[in-house]
């Protein structure tokens, strides 16, 4: 029985050895030298564990990877760390509770706010503003320090500076007070209140330190060199329960330090807002918000898709369009080529006549085509009108209107002479096509210009040759034909006569025979140039062939007239001809008719009477004339 | 052809930026003072938020900023509603276009120790500066205490001279703001009456003279971006910015976070309430113009045509 007491006994003290409550594990980040940090934190844990109605707390300081490990392996019930790792932490532990912001100290003054301190040795004298550190060396904390990195990196950031090249990362802070002074850094970043500490504990002279870009604020009691952002936040993590986490926190919210030191932890106060340092960490792209840029790519899309698309829109528009409009140069200017190419080739002259403003623009070669440099002749139609022949002026327009008047469904074809440089006068054909207005009103008119003289003036042979003797270039019997009746209707109209000859040459057989018919068509040459002399400019001598001729004389008042006139051309034609240095003798037999005559005649009629009459004066014995009205009277 | 491609689209840029070429910006000059609810002001200078071509030129107390608008030596200033309408009445027409600060409290009445409420004021002697929204808090004041003009002495007392008369005891009570007040608090001020009793009533607000805008009206917008910009500041940075207040206004942080308390200071999108003839500040400007009629601060009532312009808080 005693035996069993003694077990229960026993088993109960055993139970209250295995049920006696675990501490709770304070962790403490070691920003500093643990011993420091130890030192500093020691009067809250001895408070905390003198207050605590049933709880103790053991207080654990941790480096940042041993820090991570506890808390992932749930090895830490609160903690205390810097903001900035505090923003990586809450990211992976959702329902962790800040409960307070420490307060520190330093002589008397206390603040929730902490920063970088940006320094240099004071004996350094090419570093005076954060400009100058551009390309210096500094000594720094890693990237997760929010004094001691972030916040001096944020500041130089903000003047367009990025310093993290430059960077030395340390392990302890006062490593970089060290690396600075020995000289192996030119510079140093740390966090408010390390410099008076080191200063404290007589490591440090205040005047062996120069502090870049310093902020100067009244009542903040540390050297300063950034912005101020909150001090370390206390957090609870959620396996802590609700009550003890309460007691916690009024317990923590009451301590006040008794103490004086440097840096010392003053107290505690009501959590600050921490959004200063999400932001300042977002703004140099660092943990945990290292990966949001894609997010707010994505964000900005969903947010502004429609104008996104529409920019998209409107670039690809705006590429399509440069595309075709590089595309319509190309074929323009192709095109262009081509046209100019075949202009030149052709040598044809091309005409634009602007039918608005009346001007009218050539192409050099229609200029080369009247002989000027190509760029002499004004622009419009005048300069074109002034060189156009007088005599085809006005045939020229009325072919023009005549076209206009058809509204572009005829054809223009239009021959007219220009007046070259040299003067001479060159046969142009012009064809073409207007353009016209709804009202149906030329607006334009284009076309070519071909310079057709040689073909021009061959067909003008061909017709001169078709309509005269090709020897004496006297007018054929066909045209003879042509030009009776207008002369005929003439001497109706005035009322005068006329008189048709009949000539043939006596003894122009024997001159052949003789002397040739070279020598022949000398005299034959010689004797049409006697008659056209003697004629007047209205009457027409025709060679009929061989050795006969027809002479129309006009404007007779009287019939007698003509008896001078025969007489004088008998004597004329009788006189000899010098024909290769011979002197040869012909005359001629000449027979008369007239017009107009008591019955109607045309001019066939009148040489059928003249030829009869012409064969009587032969008869008569040639070298005279004799009148068909004569024969009749017989 | 490349180069013709490259030239059209050259071109096209070219008219694009054009537009913005063309039209000169004249700077534009601010005039401004010390005040809690224009600190925001004072903060974005402190940064390098302002742009080159805005000039602040800063005053002591509120009539210098009145008295430099109304002489066109400024084109635009930051200041109370009442001097806006003094200056319309006096027929200098300005228009708001941001509302800067809502006084709830920073406007207090202090008195000395042996004055407790406004019922003791009568036969007091009482420092108000000559501005129009002193002389409406000492007309609120007196009417809560049922006192007439009379019944009081009015000294002409500026804030930054009142600390000094009052340790002179030259004056017994004084009509003040921050950061003045806070250093009467520390000489046993006792508060009679603030701001806060007054409601949507003390608006300071950014005016600018309507003959001035024309070339200014990117100047104003990139003002008013740099006061939103630091007030965004004030909201991430509480307490950079009372530690960087305080050492301005030359009183401690609490005091900065005290004073802060006294004041309203609208966002951006808060501003936007602002500014139809069915709000609080059209609704104020016509009370006041009365009040200021009826106590003959003003000779003629002023026209409230065109008075709000919310143009320059758009994007």
């Amino acid at each position: 029985m005693r035996l069993l007491l003694i077990f229960i006994s026993l088993l109960l003290g055993s139970n209250t050895l295995l049920f006696a409550k675990p501490s709770l594990k304070f962790g403490i980040f070691a920003y500093n030298s643990k011993s420091i940090v130890l030192q500093q934190y020691q009067p809250v844990v001895d408070y905390l564990n003198a207050n605590l109605r049933d709880d103790k707390v053991e207080m654990v300081v941790l480096g940042r990877e041993e820090f991570e490990r506890q808390l992932q392996s749930n090895g830490l019930d609160v903690i205390t760390t810097n903001p900035s790792q505090f923003e990586i932490i809450r990211n992976n532990n959702m329902f962790i509770r800040t409960i307070a912001t420490t307060k520190k100290r330093n002589e008397g003054i206390l603040t929730d706010s902490y920063g970088g301190v940006i320094f240099t040795a004071a004996s350094n004298d090419s570093i005076n503003k954060l400009e100058d550190l551009k390309s210096k060396s500094i000594a720094s904390m890693d990237d997760k320090s929010l004094a001691a990195y972030q916040a001096p990196v944020f500041e130089f950031s903000e003047l367009g500076i990025d310093v993290t090249p430059n960077l030395t990362v340390m392990k302890t802070q006062d490593e970089i007070i060290d690396a600075v002074m020995k000289g192996k850094s030119e510079a140093g970043f740390v966090r408010t209140g390390i410099i008076e500490l080191a200063v404290a504990q007589g490591g440090l002279k205040l005047d062996d330190v120069k502090i870049i870009n310093s902020q100067k604020l009244s009542y903040y009691p540390y050297l300063l060199s950034t912005r101020l952002y909150p001090e370390w936040p206390v957090a609870i993590l959620p396996r802590v329960n609700e009550k003890l986490a309460n007691e916690l926190t009024i317990l923590l919210l009451g301590f006040e330090s008794s103490q004086n030191k440097s840096a010392s932890i003053g107290g505690f106060t009501l959590p600050h807002n921490y959004s200063s340092v999400e932001q300042l960490i977002k703004s140099l792209n660092l943990p945990p918000y290292h990966l949001d840029k894609k997010v707010k790519l994505k964000q900005l899309y969903k947010e502004y898709q429609t104008q996104i698309l529409a920019i998209f829109f409107i670039m690809i528009v705006v590429f399509i369009a440069i595309i075709k409009i590089m595309r319509l140069n190309l074929q323009i200017h192709s095109n262009e080529e081509r046209f100019s190419l075949a202009i030149e080739g052709t040598q044809d002259g091309l005409f634009d006549w602007n039918m608005i403003d009346n001007g009218m623009v050539h192409s050099k070669q229609f200029e080369t085509m009247l002989g000027y440099s190509g760029d002499e002749l004004p622009s419009t139609v005048e300069a074109w009108d002034g060189l156009l022949h007088p005599e085809d002026r006005q045939n020229t327009y009325k072919v023009v209107q005549d076209y206009l008047n058809t509204r572009g469904k005829g054809t223009y074809v239009n021959i007219f002479r220009m007046r070259a440089k040299d003067g001479s006068w060159r046969w142009i054909e012009a064809r073409g096509k207007a353009l016209f207005d709804k009202k149906g009103v030329g607006t334009r008119f284009v076309g070519f210009n071909t310079d057709v003289t040689d073909k021009k003036e061959s067909a003008l042979l061909l017709e001169h040759a078709a309509k005269h003797d090709l020897l004496t270039n006297l007018p054929n019997r066909y045209t003879l034909a042509i030009f009776t009746p207008n002369i005929l209707a003439n001497a109706t109209r005035h009322k005068t006569h006329v008189a048709l000859l009949f000539i043939d040459l006596d003894g122009f057989k024997e001159v052949n025979d003789n002397y040739g018919h070279a020598a022949g068509d000398q005299l034959l040459k010689e004797v049409s140039r006697r008659m056209q002399e003697l004629t007047r400019a209205n009457d027409i001598v025709a060679r009929m062939g061989g050795d006969e001729f027809v002479m129309l004389v006009c404007d007779l008042n009287d019939r007698k007239e003509i008896i001078n006139f025969v007489s004088r051309m008998l004597e004329r034609i009788s006189n000899p001809y010098l024909v290769d240095n011979h002197s040869l003798n012909v005359s001629a037999s000449v027979g008369v008719s007239f017009y107009p005559q008591e019955d109607a005649v045309d001019g066939d009629a009148l040489l059928r009477q003249s030829d009869k009459a012409m064969y009587q004066a032969k008869i008569n014995g040639k070298n005279q004339y004799f009148l068909f009205d004569d024969l009749v009277n017989k | 052809m490349l180069v013709n491609a490259i030239k059209i689209v050259s071109i096209m840029f070219f008219l694009l930026t054009l537009s913005g070429c063309f039209s000169e910006e004249k700077s534009l000059k601010v005039a401004t003072l010390q005040w809690i609810g224009y600190e925001s002001i004072y903060q974005a200078e402190e940064f390098g938020w302002l742009d080159k071509n805005v000039k602040l030129v800063k005053g002591n107390i509120p009539s210098d900023s009145l008295r430099r608008i109304l002489s066109g030596e400024v084109d635009a200033a930051t200041m109370t509603m009442e001097d806006v309408i003094l200056a319309r009445a006096k027929g200098v027409e300005l228009i708001i276009v941001a509302v800067l600060d809502i006084s709830a409290g920073a406007d207090v009445v202090l008195s000395k120790k042996s004055i407790l409420d406004v019922t003791q004021l009568k036969g007091k002697r009482i420092g108000s500066e000559k501005s129009a929204l002193a002389s409406l808090i000492l007309i609120k004041t007196l009417e809560k205490a049922g006192l007439q003009e009379s019944d009081v002495t009015v000294l002409d007392l500026a804030p930054p001279e009142q600390l000094d008369a009052w340790k002179k005891d030259e004056v017994d009570v004084v009509i003040t703001y921050e950061p003045y007040a806070s250093k009467l608090f520390e000489e046993k001020a006792n508060y009679i009456l603030s701001s806060r009793e007054l409601p949507e009533m003390i608006f300071d607000v950014l005016a600018v003279r309507t003959d001035r805008i024309e070339g200014r009206e990117d100047g104003v917008k990139k003002f008013l971006e740099a006061h939103f910009k630091a007030l965004e500041y004030f909201r991430q940075h509480y307490k950079d910015v009372t530690y960087r207040i305080a050492t301005r206004e030359e009183i401690t942080p609490e005091d900065v976070s005290r004073a802060l308390g006294g004041v309203v200071l609208p966002s951006k999108s808060a501003n936007g309430n602002f500014f139809d003839e069915k709000s609080s500040l059209f609704k104020a400007a016509k009370e006041l113009n009365e009040l200021m009629f009826e106590k003959g601060f003003i000779t003629k009532k002023a026209s409230l045509d065109n008075l709000l312009n919310p143009r320059f808080l758009k994007d």
